[in-house]
């Protein structure tokens, strides 16, 4: 954990949002072309999942 | 495929009150071909301008051509509940059940 910390400090790469953080702000796209931003978690508990490519395997 | 874990087990998530999202940077109509073809009741998000993966920790920067597999629980109320760096793909649906559930 500290190691994977470390290393990632020292690669200069991001670590994902912590636990207890709120929600950033952003802004995407569905797949109806609506816009979407963090106000449309508001409400109800979501899980979001981010992955590499659509349609490939995983 | 991750998705598929989801989609198999996305009448639990909707009975718990859980929406399930994914987020990638490709197109509207790539994520729409994935989810047609999946069949993939659930939301899929396009990062179009990486806001999302840069402030959640997926890319590195603005130029990044994949998002990380990273998966979050956020809550009602906008905070975050679970953060991780996704590693067991065929069984991550269960796991985040279980979580949700405790």
């Amino acid at each position: 954990m500290i190691l994977t910390f470390l290393r990632r400090l020292l690669q200069g790469l991001p670590l994902p949002l912590k636990v207890g953080s709120v929600c950033p702000d952003f802004s995407a796209v569905d797949t109806h072309g609506n816009s979407i931003s963090e106000q449309d978690l508001k409400g109800k508990r979501a899980v979001l999942w981010f992955y590499p490519k659509a349609d490939t395997p995983g | 495929m991750q998705g598929n874990g989801f989609r198999d087990r996305i009448q639990d998530f909707q009975s718990a009150g859980v929406r399930v999202i994914g987020v990638s940077l490709d197109s509207v109509e790539d994520n729409r071909a994935f989810q047609q073809a999946q069949g993939y009741s659930f939301a899929l998000w396009s990062d179009i301008n990486r806001s999302m993966s840069l402030n959640f920790g997926a890319v590195e920067d603005a130029n990044a051509s994949y998002a990380r597999r990273l998966t979050f629980v956020i809550g009602p109320d906008g905070i975050v509940e679970q953060a991780e760096v996704t590693k067991n793909i065929s069984s991550q649906a269960d796991a985040l059940l279980q979580f949700l559930d405790s």
